[in-house]
């Protein structure tokens, strides 16, 4: 019942919701083959359930081994799809490797042009592409680099497609260079892989990151055959790299403006601009006595530096007060949980650390048989005893 | 001796069959302009379903369930290889593919064109005098000329 439900919601969220006029598939790749034929089916939607005329061509450079299958197409309001054919007849030979384009273009045309009249408005085409690789001569790779970031300490993963362009198979092998602040600090090589032509695979590179956190940079070489192909990537280790330190206030009377000073460290390897912090203070009944946001500062990397907070403090009794702080910059923001005790005066605010941290203990699981095993089993012997039996009988 | 054979086969059919995860949905060699996917297999145990763009399954994404049946929404244009795995069973590997949509919504407004993305790839609107780029979702204003919309 439970999946019945489930099923049922997800269909109903996957159903489509718009009007739209389309194409599918917006594109198709091939790899080049002597005098291939590939016929590529195109489905051409009226989801705005409108009457319509459509003219269909080829253009770009390889639209002499292109034939389509109709050069119109006639829509009329109860009609969602319709679906057409062409159909790629290669060459025995292509000159130029690398990439070559066509497309197929399903226009409107207008009634006047259809022959039935006036048509008001933009009139638009939608094109499915065609992409033919030519394989380059001898041995070509073409690669990528993709990075799966962590906090200090964890695992770094640099995944590595490499996707094999060229007529002949190859040996490779892939390295990542590790960048800080462009001094290599690690240099890291995959095992050797077998990628034939045509082919797509993957090196999946692993580092553990025991470094500062900060903004470091990656290059990834794969090398075949005495060439090199390379691909570079920035990425973090850690999220936030301003931590704030101590907050204090210096020559308070009640009554008057407080200036708080927050000490925050840049405990990244890269300059912060436009840091600032907000302090919001709540009293114990719940209401708001303070919004208050600080100046904003550039911060070198291991630098600490003061920010500084003002607050009004007229109407403002003695007392405990509780909120948090905000560090904020580049879009990014972190939050600490504070308490202020307001005296006559003096201002204490402590920053509330992390209570606790409970470790579970697995417990080893008993010993468990499935009754699926206990089934096989039963039958196993059953056999053993048949093929006995039918033994002696003989 | 032929009651010993038939008896084999069943066994052997039946060690198949309960040491097997049946994938229902998406199909095998399956191709969709759908970019939410709804992965459906027969079981009732917990299990992690793998899921990788390249078929060696060297970056899969593993999402753990309880269920069988499991959603993934936002995936990119692509080849995908999955499979289904329990503590005891494994399930076969399938594949399918995520083929582009161009498609657009429009609408007229004071003679200018309101075109709005809603397939599953960015596009490139192109008329006699230049070309934009449309991201997933995004709508631009146009004149009243005549356009081309592709997959960008």
């Amino acid at each position: 019942m439970k999946n019945k439900l489930i099923i049922g919601i997800v269909i109903l969220l996957l159903l489509p919701i718009v009007n739209a006029l389309g194409i599918a598939p917006g594109r198709t790749t091939l790899n080049f083959e002597s005098n291939l034929e590939k016929i590529v089916t195109v489905r051409v939607i009226n989801n705005e359930n409108k009457n319509f005329n459509s003219i269909i061509y080829v253009s770009g450079e390889l639209k002499d081994y292109i034939t389509i299958s109709t050069d119109s197409l006639s829509f009329n309001e109860n009609e969602n799809e319709k679906t057409f054919t062409y159909t790629v007849s290669l060459p025995e030979k292509l000159s130029e490797p690398g990439l070559h384009k066509s497309e197929v273009i399903v226009r409107e045309v207008s009634i006047d042009e259809s022959g039935e009249g006036l048509n008001i408005g933009a009139l638009v085409a939608v094109a499915t592409q065609l992409y033919v690789h030519v394989p380059f001569p001898g041995k070509f790779l073409k690669i990528q680099l993709q990075v799966k970031e962590a906090k200090p300490g964890e695992i770094v993963k640099f995944f590595i497609p490499v996707t094999s362009l060229g007529e002949e198979d190859t040996t490779a092998k892939a390295r990542i260079h590790i960048y800080d602040n462009n001094k290599q600090i690690v240099r890291i090589e995959s095992i050797e892989k077998i990628i034939k032509t045509k082919e797509r695979t993957e090196f999946v590179i692993d580092w553990k990151a025991d470094v500062r956190p900060g903004t470091y940079r990656a290059v990834a070489v794969v090398e075949y055959d005495g060439k090199t192909a390379s691909a570079e990537s920035q990425f973090l280790v850690g999220d936030f790299f301003l931590k704030v330190l101590d907050i204090s206030v210096k020559d308070f009377t009640l009554g008057e403006i407080a200036k708080f000073s927050i000490l925050v460290e840049n405990i990244g390897n890269t300059l912060i601009i436009e840091a600032f912090s907000e302090i919001i203070l709540n009293s114990l009944e719940g209401k708001r006595v303070a919004d208050l946001k600080s100046n904003s500062i550039d911060i070198e990397a291991v630098e600490k530096k003061e920010m500084e907070v003002f607050w009004d403090t007229e109407n403002i009794e003695t007392g405990e007060y509780t909120g948090k702080i905000i560090l904020s910059y580049d879009n990014k923001f972190s939050e600490r949980q504070i308490r202020t005790i307001v005296e006559d005066n003096a201002i204490r605010t402590e920053i509330i650390g992390i209570t606790g941290l409970v470790i579970g203990t697995e417990t080893p699981s008993p010993l468990k048989i499935k009754p699926i095993y206990i089934f096989i089993a039963v039958l196993v012997l059953m056999n053993v005893a048949w093929f006995i039996y039918f033994k002696r009988r003989k | 001796m032929k009651t010993i054979i038939i008896s084999g086969i069943v066994l052997f059919l039946i060690i198949i069959v309960f040491n097997n995860i049946y994938l229902i949905n998406p199909k095998n060699n399956e191709e969709t302009t759908e970019t939410d996917i709804l992965f459906r297999w027969i079981g009732n145990e917990e299990y992690e379903l793998y899921l990788d763009n390249n078929k060696d399954f060297t970056s899969p994404t593993i999402t753990e369930t309880d269920n069988n049946l499991v959603l993934i929404r936002n995936l990119s244009i692509d080849e995908y290889y999955w499979f289904v795995k329990s503590e005891n069973k494994k399930s076969l590997v399938r594949k399918f593919t995520i083929i582009s949509l161009v498609s657009i919504n429009r609408s007229f407004e004071n003679n200018s064109l309101r075109i709005r993305n809603t397939g599953n790839v960015d596009l490139n609107v192109s008329s006699i005098i230049g070309f934009t780029i449309l991201p997933l979702e995004k709508t631009i204003v146009l004149g009243s000329e005549n356009i081309i919309i592709r997959q960008k």
